[in-house]
């Protein structure tokens, strides 16, 4: 090889090695700054994250409130179907089994002080009489307010049992009791839903048996 | 847009599941017995079936084999949907033929669920 060649090569070679430290400074600046714009996207995405959780939960809130709302509305809607008794009471009965869980079910009607069974669904009259349960009825209707068995765990399924007894009233005024039994087996207890569900019956079911009564008596 | 069947004697149940299943891309067909269903299924061809158990003329058992044993709905989707929901009525179910089951009351999210995968499988 020329030595000239040479020499022209040690001195691009002793230049671009001069040109080393700055170059790596540099490359070594833009790496931090790359490490920065990093971890800011990092915090940018755990709070998008955490934010889409809890979009996620108000969702899931949002589509539960949503499903109550829509039960709430079917059960309106076939009590307030119909002016005949009869199909007032199947329409309840429906509600009850598919929108509450429960098949056995009874009720009553007041008129001033008298209260008399007027219909029964999954368990006969003289059962109500036989377990005492009319008397439970009565006893916890005189409450007035909604009442719901507390128990927890398994309960027995051999004999029939109050579960929920609900006033039912026009214009504050009591016209009836609506009493749930054994609720279906798979079904352990009731629970919120159910409860605003049972409040919503309070009077509309109220309201069904008062214009049904009129139809009856027309 | 899937063709959906609903099968059941209770209005209520009718009503709860339409108004589920209606925001979705689906056209819902209604039949209020067991006959019924077997005959709108047959004349229909849903691609899937929401059936009740108890019915009267003839229960969903029935029906889902009666489903099973026509060509024209073997193959066809069929969910039981019901208040029935001990162990010798789900295994029933599944003998029958039935593709998936669900007691009632209904959750619509699980009903959701399972419509979706049964119409995607």
């Amino acid at each position: 090889m020329d030595p000239r060649d040479v020499s022209l090569r040690l001195n691009r070679l002793e230049r671009l090695l001069a040109g080393l430290p700055a170059e790596a400074n540099a490359l070594w600046d833009d790496l931090t700054a790359v490490k920065q714009h990093l971890a800011q996207r990092q915090v940018a995405l755990q709070t998008a994250e955490q934010e889409l959780l809890r979009c996620g939960e108000q969702l899931g809130e949002q589509q539960r409130r949503c499903a109550i709302a829509a039960g709430q509305l079917v059960a309106i809607r076939r009590l307030q179907s119909t002016l005949e008794r009869d199909q007032m009471l199947l329409a309840l009965e429906e509600v009850v089994a598919s929108l509450v869980g429960c098949e056995e079910l009874a009720v009553f009607e007041s008129d001033g002080s008298e209260s008399r069974l007027v219909h029964t669904v999954g368990i006969a009259a003289e059962a109500l009489e036989a377990h005492g349960l009319a008397q439970d009825v009565a006893r916890r209707a005189a409450v007035g307010d909604i009442w719901i068995d507390e128990k927890k765990g398994a309960v027995e399924r051999d004999k029939p049992r109050l579960t929920a007894c609900v006033p039912l009233e026009v214009d504050g005024r009591r016209v009836g009791t609506l009493a749930l039994f054994r609720l279906l087996e798979h079904k352990a207890q009731l629970e919120a839903p159910d409860i605003e569900l049972l409040d919503l019956l309070k009077v509309h079911v109220g309201v069904a048996l008062v214009a049904t009564r009129a139809g009856q008596a027309a | 847009m899937k063709k959906i069947l609903l099968v059941d004697d209770s209005r209520t149940s009718l009503f709860m599941e339409r108004m589920i299943l209606q925001q979705g891309p689906y056209k819902l067909l209604t039949a209020c017995d067991g006959q019924e269903g077997v005959e709108r299924a047959l004349a229909e061809h849903p691609d899937l079936i929401l059936m009740d158990v108890i019915m009267p003329r003839m229960n969903g058992f029935e029906a889902l084999r009666e489903l099973r044993a026509q060509a024209a709905t073997r193959e066809t989707p069929v969910i039981l949907v019901t208040t029935r929901g001990e162990p010798a009525n789900v295994e029933e179910g599944y003998e029958a033929g039935c593709s998936d089951y669900l007691t009632k009351p209904i959750d619509p999210e699980e009903l959701l669920a399972k419509v979706r995968s049964c119409l995607a499988a």
